[in-house]
């Protein structure tokens, strides 16, 4: 809970929440800047992301990509290529842009 | 024949005025009308040209086992003759015989062997790109001018045919005069998709890439051709064309800027840039190798669309609903 909070909320247009592990979204400089920044978050209340300007499923996809980035930067296991669905790619790559990830 | 060679006006005249027979051809089917456009006499080409027979430049030209005289523009190119060519190109031989192409031979593609054994023919258009990019530096823009609004085709229609856009690629340095000639040949309607070598990249990005011209993929690739990094670098990797040539890493370092997503390629990049190596920029990249091996997500999402699109990207970006900066994003004008 609050600025130290180990989970970060984020919110979707559609109403979704997405809880991920903090480490996972400080993958993107813009999450980070937000949740990192002069935070207004009190104690007790989760920390949360408004990314209300994007959809769930595209949402999801970034959660996704961003625990693969954190787990397979400087792995010495073979990496797997990450599947970008075609239909979805031109949304994504419009937050991935905004997330700078 | 020896004095059109050495631009002798007056003994040709004479010659002519004599019998002798402008019509015929040394052994190697080459006629005096060749011979005083490879030395660039303007007034001897003028003079033969008006007593030699169509018929006779047509059959020496179109020997089977004619060389070097089959093209008359290309000889005026190779020559560095602008009123020559330009004089050819208002007479009335007609388009059939200007239009000839020259065998491509070994000496033409010498620092491409692999290009040699594809293309075997070679337009005025595509020789005065491959042979004169360097001697003629500004002036070539000139030529090609001349050449293109006469109607000299951009496109080839033969797959052993080099085409123009090929041949301009072949070339690394000189950026900014490729591209300028590539603007010209694209106006004109050269095709950036003919595909002939490889199923997955169009010939004029693919002869760029293996090239080392990085400018010249990049042009390519903002203009709308529809290769994929990932297709690029595991071509250069199979058929063994990574060396150490700065041109080279250089090449390899735009792809990896511009998104390799094939986790698999870049293992087979760490072998190619030896961490034990000397030369520092071959560690740099290394290095750089390193930091990337996780492709971003904008990078994949990139490639997805531009795979998606395929040659269409250009057209669609005008329809689609996206901001300004995606747009130079997804087109490669921002990196």
């Amino acid at each position: 809970m609050g600025p130290g909070a180990m989970y970060v909320t984020i919110t979707s247009a559609d109403g979704h929440e997405f809880i991920i592990k903090r480490k996972y979204a400080e993958a993107s400089e813009t999450f980070e800047a937000m949740i990192g920044g002069p935070s207004e978050t009190p104690e007790n209340e989760p920390l949360r992301v408004d990314m209300k300007r994007y959809q769930s499923h595209v949402l999801q996809t970034v959660c996704t990509y961003l625990i693969y980035k954190v787990y397979y930067t400087n792995s010495t296991t073979e990496i797997p290529l990450f599947p970008i669905a075609s239909e979805m790619s031109l949304e994504l790559v419009d937050v991935a842009n905004y997330l700078n990830c | 024949m020896v004095a059109a060679q050495s631009g002798n006006l007056k003994v040709v005249e004479e010659l002519l005025k004599r019998g002798a027979n402008p019509d015929l051809a040394a052994h190697d089917f080459t006629m005096a009308l060749h011979l005083a456009i490879h030395s660039g006499h303007l007034s001897v080409v003028k003079l033969l040209l008006k007593v030699t027979s169509r018929n006779a430049v047509l059959a020496h030209c179109t020997h089977p086992k004619a060389k070097t005289g089959r093209s008359l523009c290309c000889l005026a190119i190779d020559g560095e003759y602008l009123d020559v060519l330009k004089l050819l190109l208002s007479s009335d031989l007609g388009n059939y015989i200007l239009h000839l192409p020259v065998h491509c031979d070994g000496s033409l593609l010498e620092n491409k062997p692999h290009l040699g054994v594809l293309y075997s023919e070679c337009s005025p258009v595509s020789f005065l790109l491959l042979t004169k990019l360097n001697d003629l530096k500004d002036d070539i823009l000139i030529y090609l001018e001349v050449l293109l609004n006469h109607g000299f085709p951009v496109n080839v229609k033969d797959k052993q045919s080099l085409p123009p856009l090929v041949a301009v690629m072949l070339q690394p340095g000189c950026d900014h005069l490729i591209s300028c000639c590539v603007d010209m040949l694209l106006a004109h309607g050269a095709d950036i998709e003919y595909t002939t070598i490889c199923k997955m990249v169009p010939d004029p990005l693919l002869a760029a890439c293996i090239s080392g011209n990085s400018s010249g993929v990049l042009q390519l690739l903002r203009v709308g051709s529809s290769g994929l990094p990932d297709d690029l670098l595991r071509y250069l990797i199979t058929h063994g064309h990574l060396d150490s040539s700065p041109h080279m890493i250089n090449m390899v370092r735009l792809l990896l800027e511009l998104g390799v997503t094939e986790p698999a390629l870049y293992s087979r990049l760490q072998q190619y840039f030896p961490e034990a190596s000397s030369d520092i920029q071959i560690k740099a990249t290394a290095a750089f190798l390193a930091s990337l091996q996780v492709c971003s997500l904008q990078k994949l999402c990139r490639i997805a669309v531009r795979r998606l699109f395929g040659h269409l990207l250009i057209p669609a970006m005008e329809q689609l609903p996206v901001p300004h900066c995606l747009k130079n994003y997804l087109t490669y004008k921002t990196l």
